[in-house]
């Protein structure tokens, strides 16, 4: 396949319209991962204009995996130390209906896993990425996704069964 | 995930991050975000017509040669053959392909700017066929591409500095022209205006587009489009 830059017209609407399509569930997973919003738009941009740049000779098996990972890539670039975490109830809409409580312990469980964990986690359940695909993004063995996903779930239910 | 325990994790986590608020989606891409004024798109609109007016009265009289992609053995024909082909075996068997009967002379390539490519599109759900032609004044190559794909695109809110002008009538259908000069990226040089014409068919969209091609030419390479076989 012959490779062509993605600086045309056509590249950039279909990139754009993919962009915009992953934008909510990625957006989201880099503010779990730990992100301020503002951070999470930055990081956002920062993978779209990446993509814009990358040459489409081989085309992407997850647009929005590949989003995820440029971007939190790019957030983690920009941080000097993990410990700057944004406060998880600055996150949720408090102001939303039911669950307010869990919605807090679940969040707050998970900016306890070890930074992997979290990865791992947030691409499966929030981005929507398979196993193969996280595997292939994240460039770790399938086996490891599994193992990482079942151990990081069974520690988010012991935080928050001592959290009640 | 095989526990209702681990289950319940996974939703309470999703339903947590499902209320999380996002950013207006303004601001979901930056960078040249000027909306146009009516005025600008009043003029952008009268600009438009005058070139589709001008484009077919100077489309009806020229009779410059034209080239039949499929009457040659030259190496261009070989190649193009060879880039349809490609495309074809690389999308799914049910995909409808448009393969132009005819297009202008003016993009069988050059010395710096070889004709056609092919490639799939970012999505891997469609093609891209790139013809090119002459070396262009801001050192780019002109070229026109002929796409077709099953993704989704909601061209009212893209945001690449185009505006729907118009539409024609082709192949029993709408198309949708779009002209303008597009959004770059910062620090690229400035685009030259394109003209962008697009329609739904067969389950999927498809377009025409070009840097340098006249609005007659795009229409008439939309009628002779034929399904690929």
């Amino acid at each position: 396949m012959t490779a062509i830059a993605v600086d045309t017209a056509i590249e950039r609407v279909r990139w754009e319209a993919a962009y915009r399509n992953a934008f909510p569930r990625v957006y989201r997973g880099l503010c779990a991962l730990g992100a301020r919003p503002d951070e999470a738009e930055d990081a956002l941009q920062d993978a779209f204009v990446k993509g814009l740049e990358r040459r489409i000779d081989q085309p992407l098996a997850s647009v929005d995996g590949w989003i995820y990972v440029v971007a939190s890539r790019a957030w983690r670039g920009r941080r000097l130390r993990e410990r700057f975490l944004t406060p998880w109830t600055l996150l949720v809409d408090r102001e939303a209906p039911s669950v307010l409580d869990t919605s807090l312990e679940v969040l707050a469980a998970l900016r306890r896993l070890p930074l992997r964990q979290r990865q791992i986690v947030v691409a499966r359940y929030v981005v929507g990425l398979s196993q193969e695909e996280t595997a292939e993004l994240l460039g770790i063995a399938r086996g490891t996704v599994s193992a990482t996903t079942t151990q990081a779930i069974a520690t988010l239910r012991r935080h928050m069964e001592v959290q009640k | 995930m095989t526990t209702p325990s681990e289950q319940w994790i996974v939703g309470a986590l999703r339903q947590a991050t499902d209320r999380m608020a996002l950013p207006p989606e303004s601001r979901w891409i930056r960078g040249h975000h000027s909306t146009p004024h009516a005025p600008t798109i009043a003029v952008v609109g009268i600009i438009a017509i005058f070139i589709v007016a001008v484009g077919i009265t100077i489309g009806a009289l020229r009779v410059e040669p034209r080239a039949v992609p499929a009457a040659g053995g030259d190496a261009f024909v070989v190649r193009e053959d060879a880039e349809w082909t490609l495309a074809k075996s690389s999308l799914p068997s049910d995909f409808v392909l448009l393969r132009p009967s005819w297009f202008p002379s003016e993009f069988h390539g050059s010395a710096d700017c070889p004709s056609p490519w092919a490639t799939l599109d970012v999505l891997n759900t469609g093609y891209v066929v790139r013809y090119q032609g002459r070396t262009l004044p801001n050192g780019r190559c002109a070229w026109l591409l002929i796409t077709g794909t099953r993704a989704t695109v909601n061209y009212a809110e893209l945001t690449d500095g185009l505006i729907e002008t118009n539409t024609v009538n082709a192949r029993g259908t709408v198309i949708h022209i779009r002209s303008g000069t597009p959004r770059t990226n910062l620090g690229s040089p400035p685009a030259l205006p394109q003209i962008y014409l697009w329609w739904r068919e067969s389950g999927a969209t498809y377009e025409v587009i070009s840097n340098d091609a006249e609005l007659v030419d795009l229409v008439r390479v939309i009628g002779g489009l034929e399904p690929m076989r």
